[in-house]
């Protein structure tokens, strides 16, 4: 077995459960945010730009075999995911303010176009390479020969931790005065408004937080795999980080992690249960990953609204705690039928 | 001059293409109250069925092409409507009442079902579109095609029965109800009204780019639905406006941003859009609204 | 859930993880079965490279089933969807889970780097089919001794076209128009600037555009007042398509010259037909009367009825030299497959007559074609 290549899909794991974890907690707070892919790519990008300034020599002229080099390598890297979460959150505070007075689906789209433009320009400013995207030397560990374990394992439990530590801290916001109240904003943002919260001072900062975790993971993932593209954070990626909060609904943290699980190892697994099946991965050029994935949102949302209704029609059933993501507040339609 | 006179004209015409996309997400919007972000497939699939269309008359029609083209924009535009009506009723209607970013997720879903759905039937690669020999240009077809079809909505939204009934659906659904107006069959026709154009829209793309594939409608989409919020939801006028203004910022860009700049050209025009709808939250002909949270 | 079900499930879903990243099939002992693995772009933007770069190298498996063979083949291929790091992730799961030999591909430059740089890492030698960017062998910061290539690279196509155009065509003044967002493209729009310039020429002017450009109307007028013979466009089939189509008639002026990239099908289709005075250079055409040729034509044509493109014919001579130096080699690890692979000598393929130079590019051919609305026709050898 290859313990290699499970460190490295679970180091992707680790990326993907960042950033859904960190928009599970924006759009809980009823911003809702299509664009969150875009502060990936800026941090990805900041730590590009911070590599390109801190080796004027070219990235060539580095590496890894000096223990000090290590250690600066390690600082350096630090510094770039310091760096790219603190340029994602001047973002999101500028956009905070621009966008304070546009309405749910709106700002949506507000977001969607945000993460656009940072792909449009990432993939024509030549200085980071384009739309070749940018390769960066390997800090720290090497993929050389035995290396190689060590900088899978580097790099998983790096990013493991932070989730691990991502996850402490909403457990504990959750449980502190803060997580009182963007329960109550999920629940009402009107009533909550009305009950004294601050509700656009709160969202600013928790998408402040959010996108700052974003772009702290996209440097990461810059230095983990060595190689950006703009495709990267393009929408059809965006959309898979939206499937992992839709999916997981905007309570369970476990389901969440269950469905980023699912389809961030969903290449690998496709080809293992095909081969079980006889079926060489050769065939299969015609992945229905993203037919699935389309199909997957549909239902995800129309049938816990179909079984809601179903619900209310029978007489007398009790009405359970309101599903995911139902109407009223800072998205438009107000009346039910 | 005369070169910019050109890059005018180009834009016109561009901008008629996307005004004719934006058509539909501004009458479901005006209706529904969410934006359909299913509309660009609805636009491809309009595009293909012309392309399907125009190959198997050409040879027995080559001869009369308006008739032919007329002929291929009818199917597409029907065969789109349709699509757009099936996508209501099983991915929209099950969340009437819901907010609208619920559907638009469903819409997204949708999005990508379809266009994947196109690459697994259709194959991913750009195909040619087949030539007419037109009198006119496509550019001109295009503008032609955009002046009728406004004329054509602008008339059955304000001088008939149907119309009026659209309007109070989108005004007040409930009373609308209470008045005796079935809204599901009111909605429905919006979604084909919007369908019906978009399909057109596609096949007048197709005719002047020369090429089409199974995710060409993704940017058109996306900023024709940006045009629809800016030139006001629910307003054709506004539309109308904004369309033809995008088509010929983005056709000047083009032709007149110096070569460095040049790539730039459509972040540059996503950023305008963002002011445009920072600066004017309701749109530009909209009233402001007090609806905040 | 109880705190007690708080850990089954990161569990199961390790244990799961743990299994999909089992190895497939025994490949410990090498000598025996030759495992390639084919990272081809089928769908995406360069379908069309990788598609039929595939479908050559699955007739050249049959091709080498009829002789007797020391190893069994097997080949694994897998789609990189045109995207450089998709490619990267391929060709990982190739390598850790299939335990190829040898890496069949990329098609495109892109993708050739990414893997590439995989490839040397790991120790896998890498043929590709028609990555022409010079810097995939090598560059002035690092040489990838695993990567080989069998098409010729940009820095001899740039110059063999200018050498074309001077010469041949007898034309000294030319426009480029390239993709900037394809090194690709710039390379190609660099090397026969240079030597262009050199043998006497003069480009007077050069535009750019973008490989997700639909219309190129601004393009068009800008392009159509300049004053010069030849237009030279470096671009992908799927943008110069639609541009020739919708130039109409306006550049109807220039003699129109290509790159490799120019010769498929779906150029002529989106062209509609508003291609003529134009040549283009290619890795191989059909009618070429040299009888390997001939003979991948016939049994192409058996197999999948249609023509064969250049890059099926690529496919094929990728799949027949990675055979061949595995026939030479003493074992099929990595460094002795590489070894033997670079030393290639006068191997005969379909596309030429193959020998590798110290940077792993093949010392070879290459065609020049005139293009006409509806079919390619040859026009004439290029030698090196």
């Amino acid at each position: 077995m290859s313990f290699y290549l499970l460190l490295y899909h679970l180091s992707f794991l680790g990326v993907m459960l960042l950033l859904v974890q960190s928009l599970n907690l924006v759009w809980k707070a009823r911003l809702f945010s299509l664009g969150h892919h875009g502060f990936f790519g800026l941090g990805a990008y900041t730590a590009v730009v911070m590599i390109k300034l801190a080796l004027p020599a070219g990235v060539a002229a580095w590496s890894t075999t000096a223990p000090s080099q290590r250690i600066v390598g390690l600082g350096l890297l630090v510094a770039c995911v310091l760096a790219g979460g603190a340029l994602a959150a001047g973002v999101a505070i500028l956009m905070g303010r621009l966008f304070a007075q546009l309405r749910g689906d709106y700002f949506a789209v507000a977001t969607l176009v945000f993460a656009e433009i940072v792909r449009s320009i990432a993939a024509n400013w030549d200085y980071v390479g384009g739309g070749l995207g940018f390769e960066v030397p390997y800090l720290v560990f090497s993929k050389a020969g035995n290396e190689r374990l060590l900088y899978g394992v580097f790099y998983t439990a790096l990013l493991l931790g932070l989730n691990w530590v991502a996850f402490f801290l909403i457990r504990r916001i959750e449980g502190s005065v803060y997580g009182l109240y963007i329960t109550a904003v999920e629940d009402d943002p009107i009533a909550a408004e009305l009950s004294g919260i601050n509700v656009t001072r709160l969202q600013n900062l928790v998408f402040v937080v959010a996108a700052m975790t974003a772009g702290s993971a996209g440097a990461l993932f810059l230095h983990f795999t060595t190689l950006v593209v703009p495709t990267d954070f393009s929408f059809p990626n965006g959309l898979l980080v939206i499937l992992g909060v839709v999916l997981g609904g905007l309570r369970s943290e476990r389901c969440i992690i269950a469905a980023t699980f699912i389809y961030t190892s969903y290449e690998v697994i496709k080809v293992r249960v095909f081969g079980l099946f006889g079926f060489e991965s050769g065939v299969l050029i015609a992945d229905w990953k993203e037919v699935l994935l389309g199909l997957v949102l549909i239902f995800s949302v129309t049938l816990p609204a179909v079984w809601h209704r179903a619900q209310i029609r029978q007489a007398g059933a009790p009405r359970q705690r309101r599903p995911l993501l139902a109407g009223g507040g800072r998205g438009g339609s107000v009346d039910a039928e | 001059m005369a070169y910019l006179l050109d890059q005018i004209v180009n834009g016109l015409s561009l901008g008629c293409i996307y005004a004719l996309i934006a058509l539909g997400f501004a009458m479901v919007f005006g209706v529904l109250r969410f934006l359909n972000f299913a509309h660009s497939e609805v636009f491809t699939a309009g595009s293909f069925i012309g392309y399907f269309v125009l190959h198997r008359l050409s040879p027995r029609l080559g001869s009369s092409p308006f008739l032919l083209v007329g002929l291929a924009m009818l199917a597409a535009g029907l065969g789109a409507g349709a699509l757009a009506v099936l996508v209501e009723r099983f991915a929209y209607r099950p969340l009437r009442g819901y907010s609208g970013v619920t559907v638009l997720l469903s819409a997204i879903g949708v999005s990508i079902l379809l266009q994947n759905l196109g690459i697994h039937a259709l194959s991913a690669h750009t195909r040619g579109y087949p030539g007419v020999a037109l009198p006119i240009t496509p550019k001109q077809l295009a503008l032609i095609i955009l002046v009728l079809s406004f004329t054509l909505l602008f008339v059955l939204v304000n001088r008939t029965p149907i119309g009026t009934q659209m309007k109070a659906v989108a005004e007040d659904r409930r009373t609308a109800q209470l008045m005796g107006i079935d809204p599901a069959r009111v909605i429905a026709l919006v979604f084909f009204l919007g369908g019906f154009f978009a399909g057109i829209a596609g096949v007048v793309w197709g005719l002047v780019y020369g090429a089409i594939h199974p995710q060409m409608g993704f940017y058109p989409g996306l900023k024709a639905f940006i045009i629809a919020v800016v030139g006001s939801i629910g307003s054709l006028t506004g539309t109308f406006l904004a369309g033809v203004c995008l088509g010929v910022a983005e056709s000047l860009l083009s032709a007149y941003l110096p070569s460095t700049l040049s790539a730039y050209r459509d972040p540059i025009v996503f950023t305008l859009l963002i002011a445009a709808l920072v600066w004017k939250p309701s749109g530009i002909l909209g009233k402001p609204t007090i609806v905040k949270v | 859930m109880s705190k007690s079900y708080r850990w089954t499930l990161p569990l199961v879903g390790l244990a799961y993880l743990a299994v999909a990243c089992q190895g497939r099939g025994t490949n410990t002992e090498s000598g025996k079965t030759l495992v390639v693995g084919a990272v081809l772009s089928q769908t995406g933007p360069a379908a069309a490279y990788g598609g039929d770069a595939d479908k050559g190298a699955r007739l050249a498996l049959e091709t080498l089933a009829a002789e007797s063979l020391p190893f069994k083949i097997r080949y694994v291929s897998q789609d990189d969807k045109s995207d450089k790091t998709e490619a990267a992730k391929v060709a990982q799961t190739l390598i850790d889970l299939d335990h190829v030999n040898v890496i069949l591909g990329p098609a495109i430059s892109p993708s050739a780097l990414s893997v590439g740089k995989l490839a040397e890492e790991r120790q896998i030698p890498m043929v590709g089919t028609s990555p022409t960017l010079d810097e995939v062998t090598t560059s002035n910061t690092y040489d990838r001794k695993y990567v080989f290539r069998v098409c010729f690279n940009d820095s001899f196509q740039g110059k063999a076209l200018a050498r074309f155009t001077v010469e041949r065509l007898g034309k000294k003044s030319a426009a480029i128009v390239y993709d900037k967002t394809l090194p690709y493209s710039i390379g190609l729009a660099k090397t026969f600037r240079e030597v262009f310039e050199k043998q006497g020429g003069q480009v007077k002017y050069e535009e750019s555009y973008s490989v997700q450009d639909t219309d190129y109307s601004a393009l068009i007028d800008k392009v159509a007042d300049f004053d010069v013979d030849v237009l030279f466009i470096p671009g992908w089939d799927e943008n110069v398509g639609p541009m020739l189509k919708q130039a109409e008639d306006r550049w109807d002026k220039f003699i129109l010259l290509g790159g490799d990239a120019w010769p498929t099908n779906r150029l002529l289709d989106l062209a509609g037909g508003n291609i003529r005075n134009a040549y283009a250079l290619s890795h191989f055409i059909p009618e070429d009367p040299s009888p390997e040729v001939k003979q991948f034509d016939a049994a192409y044509r058996n197999k999948y009825g249609e023509l064969p493109s250049p890059f099926a014919a690529l496919g094929h001579d990728a799949m027949i030299l990675i055979a061949d130096a595995a026939k030479r080699a003493a074992s099929l690890d990595g460094p002795t497959l590489r070894d033997a692979l670079a030393a290639t000598k006068d191997l005969k393929l379909v596309t030429g007559t193959l020998s590798f130079d110290d940077k792993r590019n093949p010392k070879k051919d290459a065609v020049i074609l005139q293009i006409y609305p509806d079919h390619f026709a040859f026009f004439q050898r290029i030698t090196p």
